[in-house]
């Protein structure tokens, strides 16, 4: 590319004449504007037409700070990555299941009864309510962690298994670089470059009670590359009734509503501007009909959500590896609804609305170190009438606003080719609790080749959901109690111990973890505001985690996660976080490819019995009751085949394979017998 | 053993025909005229001139340098004598122009990839006579570009080659190379755009490492997002041939800077006698070698640092000459 015209050449035949090139100065200046602006767009040719071009072209920057993955022994905090393959081993059939697969997480299929039928995934259990608002969740570094209660509605999120690449899963706090919320740990969801979804593939799955239709388009044109993914789905979720009831009473017989209709439409566009920049666009959309509620209480006659997020995603690559990165995103979450309940008809409308900025700055500030740092704003309104009208009020009006400011940095220092530090925090600043500030600081010392020890300790937040903030207010009105403090972020100080070792092709990742929580938060119970302290609750929690991963044969894969531990708690108020983590839950998923076209997998799920706290109404239990322990055994077999010379796959995947009858962290919530579903898949 | 004797056979010949050459341009009247003809006036077009300029006058000859621009160039401007001239014809495009319309002098192409020399060479009947119309390539040999993949992942011998399916002549003498190193080579072939991620799949399912070919039908910038990303979630890492590849995220690459190649023709005009009888085409004498150390760390990768890399091929390069 010429953008210079070339005047003559003057080259004297001096001797030794350094060549001096006359070029065309005499351009007017807009037209050298032009050129520059799209010279800066499309920094695309230091060289000519010349074949050699291809040796002196600049060449995007791909794998820039932010793509590439930190080593899992290099990283201040534990992390459990489940690649594409595990997803498609494990055979989930939802996004919540695939945690199963994370040593400490619990996870309870379709908990929720009331908001959204929706599963509760806890990281370290210490469940005190259905939508596990004590974890961050992140999709392509967009928090989809709703306002309202706090957590994540699985069901509700704009994304396709298939779409993606990986998932990143802190086990342990994390505020220091996600912020609040990263309280006891964080999911972080990557989906799939475009550039690696090309073509056009065609999905579909039948079973009992499913139904699923996927279709993506992944094209491209020139340096821009796009995917387009539809979907339909059909779950009839658990069965309508309990087959092993803990009560003789209608009650107790029924499972809940949750029979949902997802229509998903995705689409992600990366636009390279020139070798350094790129533009990333995202869209996406979830709705359709969902049931919530279960028989004789709140239960919707009709439900439908409509979910849509928009997200700008800039990136620069700068010199030395460093980067600068701007991202912006607005996410809709909006329900309609018409509920029933002791009052009569409800109107249960709610939207979520989220406005967010972040810049971030990766460089080396000087030799061995790289400093991480950045800021963000971000403005969440809530419009949930019914959900908010707390005590006797039927409902509050409004939308609520909520801002956060944040301000973070991380340093990380190889101080010697054996020896990481991680120096760090996040200062945050938001409507309901003021400034916080929360530290972390990690090193990793590589013992020897292959042997690793991290020593972390850190400090992380919860901030009130909207819900508890408006409890808060309510408490504290004139006819309760005027004095009542106001409420305060859930606090943890979190400190382990971890080793991560390779024994040839075995990958050991164990670690001890002394968490100390302080200021948990009670809302809804009297005797928390009777007691003059809605952050009374305080609980110590101590255990292990143990994962292997082991490349059997060239065929043949395990992996295993194995965690235990213990909570001690004085259940301030009778609120209970004492045995709340089970004593131990194991995963264990074997996967074997027979043949280019045979491949199976095995997954077996055991979780020892596990304390809840008061959603339960079992009339036998009090305040707090336990959920027996269970074992659960999934399978998939796969067959790859060339269809019309494209390449296609029919699986059957079985879940719960010896058809156990057990309850997950409710006793009105009994999950499905064997679930069998066929699903071929077409690569056209 | 035979293989053994012919090289020690053209080991003993390249010196002595280097002495020989020494003690000619010793004796004889040197090449003191240099004319580069450079195909566009880019920035490495001028690194390669301005370097050249700068290594001739540091030198001990008494050469002119005149410099001339493909888009300027009138065959006029050129001397009718041949004696005590070079050409240096920088790029494809002047390698072209002096392959179509020779002039009196010896011509020396630098910063022309090896196959696209070879084809136009062949072209225009100019692979006839070497000693006039020859070529420093700008690609590296394929020992050192193997050589680099072994000493940086030593263990890894599982090479993967992604080619379009006009290129297999790309790939001359790699096999060779490859088996003096112990590197198993896999090639796939995509024949077009949407054969390229199925093709790339399969070479990862049997690769340890790719290396990046200079095949534009392939290694383009709308194509490298694609081939780099899904390498990388391999775990498989990419050699590059270019600085701007480590940049991009390759693991590595070794490759001549038009100032290297710059150095290299001055030594080979200072040894040249006056009727310029240029040396066969060759390889770059001198490269560098750069690594991106946050994709190695990535990938849990152990890698020495760029300098003993460096240092490595050198040795290796020397003793297969």
């Amino acid at each position: 590319m010429h953008f210079l015209a070339l005047g003559h050449i003057l080259l004297a035949e001096k001797k030794h004449s350094i060549p001096y090139i006359h070029s065309g100065i005499h351009l007017s200046r807009r037209a050298g504007c032009v050129a520059l602006l799209f010279s800066l767009l499309h920094q695309a040719a230091l060289a000519g037409d010349g074949e050699e071009s291809i040796f002196l072209d600049d060449v995007p920057v791909v794998l820039s700070a932010s793509r590439l993955s930190q080593p899992i022994n290099e990283a201040p905090v534990a992390v459990t990555i489940i690649d594409r393959q595990m997803i498609k081993d494990s055979g989930a059939w939802d996004l919540s299941e695939i945690f199963r697969l994370v040593p400490g997480m619990y996870v309870a299929y379709h908990a929720d009864p009331y908001f959204s039928a929706d599963s509760t995934v806890a990281y370290h259990g210490m469940v005190t309510t259905t939508t596990s608002d004590r974890m961050q969740v992140l999709i392509d570094g967009r928090s989809v962690y709703a306002s309202l209660f706090g957590g994540v509605n699985w069901s509700d999120l704009p994304i396709v298994l298939d779409d993606i690449e990986r998932i990143e899963v802190i086990r342990g706090p994390d505020s220091a670089s996600y912020g609040a919320n990263s309280y006891s740990g964080v999911i972080n969801i990557i989906t799939r470059h475009p550039a690696e979804t090309q073509g056009k593939t065609m999905s579909m799955a039948f079973g009992k009670g499913r139904k699923e239709g996927i279709f993506r388009y992944g094209g491209k044109s020139g340096a821009l590359s796009y995917r387009l993914t539809a979907s339909i789905r059909e779950d009839q979720g658990e069965d309508d009734r309990i087959k092993r009831p803990t009560s003789v009473f209608t009650f107790w017989n029924l499972n809940k509503y949750d029979n949902k209709t997802i229509h998903n439409l995705n689409l992600r566009a990366d636009y390279q501007l020139n070798s350094a920049d790129t533009m990333e666009f995202q869209f996406g959309y979830n709705g359709g009909p969902r049931e919530v509620g279960e028989y004789n209480n709140v239960s919707a006659i009709s439900r439908r959500a409509e979910n849509h997020f928009e997200m700008l995603h800039w990136r620069r690559a700068l010199e030395g590896g460093g980067e600068l990165s701007v991202q912006a995103f607005h996410t809709v979450e909006r329900v309609y609804a018409r509920l029933k309940d002791s009052d009569g008809i409800s109107d249960g409308d709610a939207i979520l609305r989220r406005y967010d900025l972040e810049v971030q700055h990766t460089f080396s500030p000087f030799a061995n170190a790289r400093l991480v740092w950045g800021g963000s704003i971000r403005y969440d309104q809530t419009y949930a009438p019914y959900y908010l009208g707390v005590g006797d009020n039927q409902y509050l009006y409004g939308d609520f606003p909520y801002h956060l400011r944040r301000f973070f940095g991380n340093l990380e220092w190889r101080a010697r080719p054996d020896l990481v530090f991680n120096v760090g925090g996040m200062i945050e600043n938001n409507t309901y609790t003021g400034t916080d500030t929360t530290p972390r600081f990690a090193v990793n010392w590589h013992v020897q080749h292959g042997h690793t020890l991290r020593l972390s300790h850190s400090r992380a937040t919860r901030s009130p959901s909207v819900y508890e903030k408006t409890y808060d207010s309510y408490w504290r009105s004139a006819e309760f109690y005027p004095g009542l403090p106001e409420m305060q972020t859930e606090r943890v100080k979190s400190t382990e111990l971890g080793y991560i070792g390779k024994y040839g092709k075995l990958d050991v990742d164990f670690r001890l973890f002394y968490d100390d929580y302080s200021q948990l938060i009670d809302v809804r119970n009297k005797r928390s505001a009777a007691g003059g302290n809605l952050n009374a609750g305080t609980a110590i929690m101590r255990g292990y985690e143990l994962q292997l991963k082991a490349q059997l044969t060239d065929k043949t894969r395990l992996i295993y996660g194995l965690s235990g531990g213990g909570v001690k708690s004085d259940n301030v108020n009778g609120v209970v976080y004492s045995d709340s983590l089970p004593k131990y839950s194991h995963s264990l998923m074997l996967s074997h490819r027979v043949n280019d076209q045979w491949s199976g997998s095995l997954v077996a799920y055991q979780v020892a019995r596990t304390k809840f706290n008061s959603t339960d109404y079992n009339p036998r239990e009090n305040r707090g009751y336990f959920i027996d322990s269970n074992r659960r055994l999934d399978g998939k077999l796969s067959y790859q085949f060339k269809l019309g010379g494209k390449a296609a796959e029919c699986s059957v995947i079985a879940q719960n394979l010896a058809d156990a009858r057990y309850f997950e962290y409710r006793h009105d919530n009994e999950l499905p017998g064997r679930a069998v579903r066929l699903n071929f898949r077409l690569d056209m | 053993m035979r293989w053994q004797f012919v090289r020690y056979l053209r080991y003993v010949g390249s010196w002595v025909a280097f002495s020989l050459g020494l003690s000619l341009s010793q004796s004889c009247l040197a090449v003191d005229n240099i004319t580069i003809l450079l195909s566009e006036d880019g920035p490495a077009y001028t690194e390669f001139s301005s370097q050249l300029s700068t290594v001739l006058s540091q030198g001990n000859s008494k050469s002119t340098v005149k410099v001339l621009i493909l888009s300027a160039y009138k065959s006029e401007d050129l001397s009718r004598n041949a004696n005590n001239q070079v050409l240096i014809a920088v790029g494809t495009p002047a390698m072209t122009a002096m392959a179509q319309k020779p002039p009196a002098m010896a011509v020396l192409n630098v910063l022309v990839p090896r196959h696209t020399f070879q084809k136009i060479a062949k072209q225009f009947g100019r692979n006839q006579d070497p000693h006039h119309f020859s070529a420093i390539y700008f690609d590296q040999p394929w020992n050192r570009q193997l050589g680099l993949v072994r000493a940086t992942l030593p263990g890894r011998n599982r090479l993967g080659l992604l080619l379009s399916k006009d290129s297999a002549e790309i790939l001359t003498g790699i096999q060779l190379a490859a088996k003096e190193l112990d590197i198993q080579i896999n090639v796939e072939t995509a024949t077009d755009d949407s054969e390229l991620l199925p093709a790339l799949r399969r070479l990862l399912t049997n690769s340890d490492s790719l290396l990046a070919l200079p095949d534009a039908a392939i290694y383009n910038r709308n194509n490298i997002p694609s081939i780099l990303l899904t390498s990388y979630r391999q775990k498989v890492p990419l050699f590059g041939f270019s600085a701007a590849y480590v940049k991009a995220g390759a693991l590595a690459a070794v490759y001549s800077s038009p100032g290297q190649i710059a150095q290299h023709v001055a030594e080979v005009i200072q040894g040249l006698s006056s009727n310029a009888y240029l040396p066969l085409p060759q390889y770059p004498r001198y490269f560098s070698v750069n690594t991106n150390t946050q994709v190695s760390r990535s990938l849990s990768l152990e890698m020495e640092d760029e300098a003993s890399l460096t240092r490595k091929l050198k040795s290796l390069t020397e003793r297969a000459q």
